[in-house]
């Protein structure tokens, strides 16, 4: 008899296991806005960040949730896709915050020169810095 | 008379500065699939950067490959960390030639022939892609396939099943001129 309770209590974890497993692999990418943000930087301050010497720095920052407050060059939709694209004032670089889906109608909404703040996920540097997942969090 | 001369000289002009100008696309989109009996995986990138030079025939891509985006985070977590290892190898690149590229032709399907770098290893490939010409504009898209073992990705032995040997990669270009 205790063998047979071992057993279902085995099947039992096992099972619990399994779904926790599942559930885990098919989670899907976090919403941006409930992620904590890790620095607020204007675009320029950011574009220096992350393209000085110190590249430990820069590397800290990938994939964290960053904070960019800045003024709006360009807004594009393009493959179903919005993004903006925050100047950093003197160099040729901007920001390009690729917008999580839900923000498409908040997107259509803006035009150059709007002062706007959105939460992205830094992925790296190209010619421009790439944040993917952007929230407006507010403007 | 003299109007039409001055008019031929500044359509020879603008032709000329186009041909021998680059173009630039800094928004261009990839997307590999992954197909398999046990699973199908997608991923996209709507942030790669392409030069492409019609009077040369040179084109060259860059990938940041922590911006593809999965369905599944942790998908996109193993991707970056365990496949492709994004901190050592941050970005996947091209540099090659369009073979046989006829400047004149608005639409032509060449070959495309280059260095494809992936995973700190380089490969020589080939694929055709389409070319169009848009009045002062180019757009190119085609399809490759990837062999994951050419570029010492390695799977674990339990995912094995779950990925592709070949993936298929689709990917579009649309080049605005490049001003300085």
């Amino acid at each position: 008899m205790l063998k047979y309770k071992i057993h279902i209590l085995i099947i039992v974890f096992l099972g619990i296991g399994l779904l926790f497993l599942k559930s885990k692999y098919n989670e899907a990418i976090p919403n941006t806005s409930l992620l904590k943000t890790e620095v607020e930087l204007d675009p320029k301050s950011f574009m220096e960040l992350v393209n000085s010497t110190n590249s430990m720095l820069s590397k800290e920052l990938i994939e964290k949730a960053i904070e960019i407050e800045g003024t709006v060059d360009k807004v594009i939709f393009r493959n179903g896709i919005a993004s903006l694209l925050l100047s950093a004032d003197d160099t040729d670089s901007v920001v390009i915050c690729q917008m999580q889906t839900n923000q498409k109608e908040r997107v259509a909404k803006m035009k150059a020169g709007d002062l706007v703040t959105v939460k992205g996920i830094y992925k790296g540097i190209l010619l421009d810095a790439i944040l993917l997942h952007c929230v407006v969090e507010n403007n | 008379m003299k109007k039409i001369i001055l008019l031929f000289c500044f359509f020879s002009c603008v032709t000329w500065s186009q041909e021998s100008s680059q173009f630039f696309d800094k928004q261009g989109k990839i997307t590999f699939f992954s197909y398999t009996s046990v699973e199908n995986i997608q991923a996209s990138n709507n942030q790669v950067v392409s030069i492409f030079k019609p009077s040369t025939s040179d084109i060259v891509v860059r990938i940041l490959m922590r911006a593809f985006v999965f369905e599944k985070a942790l998908m996109q977590e193993h991707f970056n960390e365990s496949y492709i290892e994004t901190d050592i190898f941050p970005e996947a690149t091209f540099v090659g030639k369009i073979i046989g590229f006829d400047i004149n032709n608005d639409i032509q399907t060449k070959r495309f022939e280059g260095q494809f770098t992936l995973h700190g290893v380089t490969k020589n490939i080939r694929f055709n892609a389409k070319i169009l010409k848009i009045g002062a504009t180019y757009e190119i898209s085609g399809t490759l396939e990837i062999p994951v073992r050419d570029y010492e990705i390695k799977i674990p032995m339990l995912l094995d099943p779950n990925i592709a040997e070949i993936i298929s990669v689709n990917f579009n270009f649309q080049y605005d001129l490049y001003e300085k």
